[in-house]
């Protein structure tokens, strides 16, 4: 618990996978909040988890800005995984809580790709930087 | 440089948190009805009867479209009270949506398979509720439509 609050001292290169794995979240976040204003407001409970989106994206990156490094990576995974579950889930026959889309829009795929390229940049800095970390001690 | 950076996305997300900028749903773009009009919607979605009203609710269209008459408030497709269509149209709408898509808004968000999770007889009833809402002609020749289309997937009849 400690070390999730504590300030991180990274490796350039690191910081640099990091900072993209952040640039993901942000974009995510940024259209989520685009769309929540473009009528998803409107769609019970969904409406609500992209307002909730934007919020916790913005927040996750400034937790990297603030050096929490794996803070930043817990919450990136926090926020992009559950979202990419709910995105597949929606464009399903299922649907998410009641809302079926049928296709990925332009809209959608900036989100997954945004939120993969997040995910997988996360783990990837979260990992060095563990190994970092090791090598240290 | 921490403090900048850290202002800058406050900055950028409060902004698109607030809409500030982002514009506005499509749906908003178009004309709401008049009170009268909605109150001589309701009263035709009363004698209609419930089963496509139910299978409004039930198949989620209400997330995503708006009718006054019945407090469906969705922005993310075109109001449904206000179109000037026939049942056909409207049942072709729903089985193939990408062929009808509104201008304006996105073109793949109608899930594309009402025909396959609904029965025939429960599209036409979608398509006349929407009818109903919206003061258009309903289709006199339902049950020869029905049989002509020869869509559905075998629920209830």
């Amino acid at each position: 618990m400690r070390r999730l609050l504590e300030p991180a001292r990274l490796d350039p290169l690191i910081l640099a996978v990091l900072a993209l794995a952040a640039a993901g979240v942000l974009v995510a976040g940024l259209q989520h909040a685009r769309l929540y204003h473009r009528g998803y407001a409107e769609v019970q409970v969904v409406g609500a988890l992209f307002f909730l989106n934007a919020i916790g994206s913005a927040a996750v990156v400034l937790t990297l800005i603030l050096r929490r490094a794996w803070l930043f990576v817990l919450g990136a995974l926090s926020i992009c995984v559950p979202s990419l579950v709910s995105i597949a889930i929606s464009h399903s026959s299922l649907g998410f809580l009641g809302f079926r889309e049928g296709g990925y829009d332009a809209d959608a795929l900036i989100i997954v790709i945004a939120e993969v390229a997040a995910v997988l940049l996360a783990l990837a800095g979260g990992a060095a930087a563990a190994a970092q970390a090791r090598s240290r001690a | 440089m921490r403090l900048v950076l850290a202002a800058l996305v406050v900055l950028v997300m409060g902004c698109a948190i607030a809409g500030v900028g982002i514009g506005e749903a499509p749906a908003e773009r178009e004309p709401a009805p008049t009170r009268a009009q909605v109150a001589a919607a309701a009263q035709r979605i009363r004698a209609l009867g419930p089963q496509g009203r139910r299978l409004f609710a039930d198949e989620g269209c209400d997330r995503c479209h708006s009718i006054a008459a019945i407090d469906a408030a969705g922005k993310l497709g075109p109001r449904l009270d206000i179109l000037d269509e026939d049942a056909e149209d409207i049942a072709e709408s729903i089985v193939d949506p990408r062929e009808h898509t509104a201008d304006g808004y996105p073109e793949r968000l109608m899930p594309t398979d009402y025909a396959q999770r609904m029965s025939d007889a429960e599209i036409r009833a979608l398509a006349d509720f929407v009818t109903a809402a919206s003061g258009g002609e309903a289709d006199e020749d339902d049950d020869d439509s029905r049989r002509g289309r020869g869509r559905g997937g075998g629920g209830e009849g």
